[in-house]
């Protein structure tokens, strides 16, 4: 017996070695690494609990979680957000400002990490029928917590006569952050509301091209190729440290855009079908393949393009508007300083389009004052005068198209280059699909991008693969 | 000793100081990029040395998310845990070893067999749990879960097998009972694994982050891992930051592991099964 007793108590701890923790939790910070940070727009799928779309619904009136004891007659309402650092402070002093002009409503902000780990709470929360009044999520987010029957559709709130948005205001809305969340799968409801959104911007070393003889900065898809083996034979020619002139983002948002610029479609309005096996996405791989083949490309790790940018070894990467905030203090330490332009990507000729990066905000089913209140909070956000402020501040974009008439937002715009940028191309920028299921798509779209840049596959074929799995993904 | 025995050790020597040596580079690259500005800390291929050493990351680092309150609550989370933990552990282990009882061994299986469960799955149904009793924003959310674990019963259980049992006939004749041999004679013998279970509750405690992201909202309540998402965004990672932050996070751990150091050797050394 006690033998028995010592080889279990032998093999239990053998595999409690390969479970991992020990007695109490000890996962090391999950962000700590450049890859898992949210490297790309979209948060990837979350490794803990189980999928939300299989838990049981949390019916009409989800418990609210513990918000700080409101004074009498304020509803006070709980408001989750991922901004940390300097943004963070921005918001938290906004929202201190929300609450001193707004007596009647208190908001309390929390800071709950980044993307992944605000999708593990929520997903718990919605089990626990604990959901905040209002957070930032991103469409697959709200999806999945619709499908829980856990958010509040927002037209009621848009259209109402007395404390929604005029069709002047509606109007002023960019068109892209309108489409972007209204969800098709969901009788075409808006569920959320533009948040903290930018865009895809292509940043470029401007003294490299024109050293290397490219007058203009390229904006068509063969203006592009060809710069890029400019550069590379001029850097080549020079013998410079070089790892290739596009530092390319195999993201599935890069590839998105890729394709929608060419003319191609993703996905069909049924949300059912993938349509990007096509001419526009075999096109976009054969050109990333050929660009890593010349040496005009290659494939950088997690941030580290940013790096490659100020040393000089690359020319270009497409990226989101929000990274100039990022490469500004790099550039500003690099042996060798140079001058970069953002520019909005290249396209078809003759084709004006960006895609759209960033979050929204929800507001979930709790009881009808704190939703109004919530309501309120997020039209007050949205304001022309606070969406500017909130775009000055942080490098997101603003929201609505009158932040142009501004005046700190003019200025703001007179001395970035990249903010201009990006508020040129904004009337442009377009969504990419928010169907149940995208987001395994868009794993499958990045691994698909992987396998022919680095020659493992050929562009048909692989595309061909993808669809099958991809509409295996969207069917179940 | 002879030469020629110094002759035969020093491949093993070798072998132990390139495996040391791949163990303390992450400490020293930590230590010397936190001293970086953001592009050497950055850089491909590596730069090993900061060009100009900048102490002013580290008050950057500190200024970036309030740190102090943070090691305060990981220190009052950490201690209250590890004390609960050890009283528990205590009279769990010594009623498993040496009080004889219906079904001790099947008990011990059970505790044995909440080690092997991973943690993650674990997470929604204590958040549940945790919710329901309505303790969402509070120290007692981050301290309860953890009041009692597997792990430490087994290991103290251990321990008190080893006693032998003389000991506890001479105490019984002197007058005394299970509970004060409990604490006036084993406790003090087993003091290696007391310590031993004391510094993994304290380590684990010291690295909570998902648990406490989960079960707090406020700044005030959230322990010191949770201060380090602070350098992090999505467009960028601010690694001198960052690294200038793990560094302040580790001090003390490192601090209380030299200390305690050889109690924690002869914990694990002891900590053998014995029929």
């Amino acid at each position: 017996m006690k033998r028995l007793l010592g080889v279990a108590t032998a093999g239990i701890m053998l595999l409690a070695a390969c479970g991992g923790s020990a007695s109490a939790p000890s996962s090391a910070p999950s962000s700590a690494s450049p890859a898992s940070a949210a490297a790309s727009a979209k948060p990837s799928t979350a490794a803990a609990a189980a999928p939300a779309s299989s838990g049981p619904a949390s019916t009409a009136a989800a418990k609210p979680s513990a918000a700080a004891p409101a004074a009498s007659g304020k509803v006070s309402i709980t408001f989750w957000h991922t901004q940390t650092g300097a943004n963070g402070q921005t918001l938290n002093a906004m929202v201190a400002a929300f609450n001193a002009s707004h007596p009647t409503i208190q908001v309390n902000a929390e800071s709950v990490g980044n993307y992944n780990d605000e999708y593990q709470k929520l997903l718990a929360a919605a089990k626990a029928n604990a959901l905040p009044d209002v957070a930032v999520a991103y469409e697959n987010v709200v999806s999945d917590l619709m499908k829980a029957n856990a958010v509040v559709p927002l037209d009621h709130y848009v259209n109402d006569p007395q404390v929604g948005l005029s069709l002047d205001s509606q109007a002023d809305i960019f068109p892209g952050f309108v489409e972007d969340n209204k969800f098709k799968q969901f009788n075409n409801q808006m569920l959320s509301f533009p948040f903290t959104k930018s865009v895809i911007l292509a940043y470029y070393n401007t003294d490299l091209l024109t050293a290397a003889g490219v007058s203009q900065v390229p904006q068509t898809w063969d203006q592009y190729s060809a710069a890029m083996k400019a550069v590379t034979d001029y850097a080549k020619k020079n013998n410079m440290p070089w790892n290739g002139a596009n530092a390319l983002n195999d993201d599935a948002s890069e590839f998105d855009f890729e394709i929608m610029s060419r003319g191609g479609q993703l996905i069909s309005d049924d949300q059912k079908k993938s349509l990007f096996n096509n001419d526009a996405a075999v096109a976009a791989l054969q050109m990333n393949a050929d660009l890593q083949k010349a040496g005009a490309a290659y494939q950088p790790n997690g941030f580290d393009w940013e790096n490659d940018l100020a040393a000089q070894k690359t020319l270009t990467r497409l990226d989101s508007s929000t990274s100039y905030a990022f490469i500004d203090p790099i550039i500003a330490k690099a042996p060798k300083p140079f001058k970069y332009v953002a520019a909005a990507p290249p396209t078809n000729p003759g084709v004006k389009l960006t895609v759209m990066y960033g979050a929204n905000i929800a507001i979930f089913k709790t009881t009808p004052q704190k939703q109004a209140a919530a309501w309120e909070f997020i039209k007050w956000f949205t304001a022309t005068p606070q969406t500017a402020q909130w775009s000055i501040k942080t490098h997101y974009l603003p929201v609505r198209q009158s932040a142009a008439t501004s005046p700190d937002f003019a200025a703001a715009l007179a001395q970035s280059q990249p903010l201009k940028a990006a508020f040129d191309i904004l009337p442009y920028a377009k969504p990419e699909p928010a169907a149940a299921g995208w987001q395994q798509v868009r794993d499958i779209l990045q691994q698909t991008v992987d396998a022919v840049v680095t020659g493992k596959a050929q562009p048909k074929a692989a595309l061909d693969d993808a669809q099958k799995k991809a509409d295996a993904a969207l069917a179940g | 000793m002879t030469s020629a025995r110094r002759w035969r050790n020093l491949p093993l020597h070798v072998v132990l100081i390139v495996g040391c040596g791949f163990a303390a580079f992450p400490f020293f690259w930590m230590v010397t990029t936190s001293f970086k500005n953001i592009y050497e800390a950055t850089s491909v291929p590596p730069v090993w040395f900061p060009s100009v050493w900048l102490w002013g990351n580290y008050i950057a680092a500190w200024n970036a998310a309030p740190f102090a309150r943070y090691f305060l609550n990981t220190l009052l989370v950490g201690g209250c845990t590890t004390a609960l933990d050890l009283v528990t552990g205590c009279l769990a282990g010594y009623a498993l070893a040496r009080v004889r009882f219906p079904g001790r061994n099947v008990i011990f299986f059970l505790f044995l067999a909440t080690v092997m469960i991973p943690f993650e799955l674990l997470i929604v149904p204590d958040f549940i749990i945790v919710n329901r009793l309505g303790w969402y924003n509070t120290y007692l959310a981050q301290i309860a879960p953890f009041a009692a674990s597997g792990f430490s019963i087994f290991l103290l259980r251990q321990f008190f097998a080893q006693i032998p049992g003389e000991l506890y006939e001479a105490a019984v004749m002197d007058g005394a009972g299970h509970l004060r041999f409990l604490w006036q004679v084993a406790v003090p013998l087993s003091v290696p694994a007391l310590v031993t279970t004391a510094l993994f509750n304290f380590i684990a405690s010291w690295n909570a982050f998902l648990w406490p992201l989960i079960v707090t909202g406020k700044q005030e309540l959230r322990p010191i891992q949770l201060g380090l998402s602070a350098f992090q965004n999505e467009s960028g990672t601010n690694f001198q930051l960052l690294m200038a932050g793990t560094t302040i996070v580790i001090l003390p751990v490192l601090l209380v592991f030299v200390l305690a150091q050889r109690h924690l050797i002869e914990g694990i050394a002891r900590a053998g099964l014995k029929g």
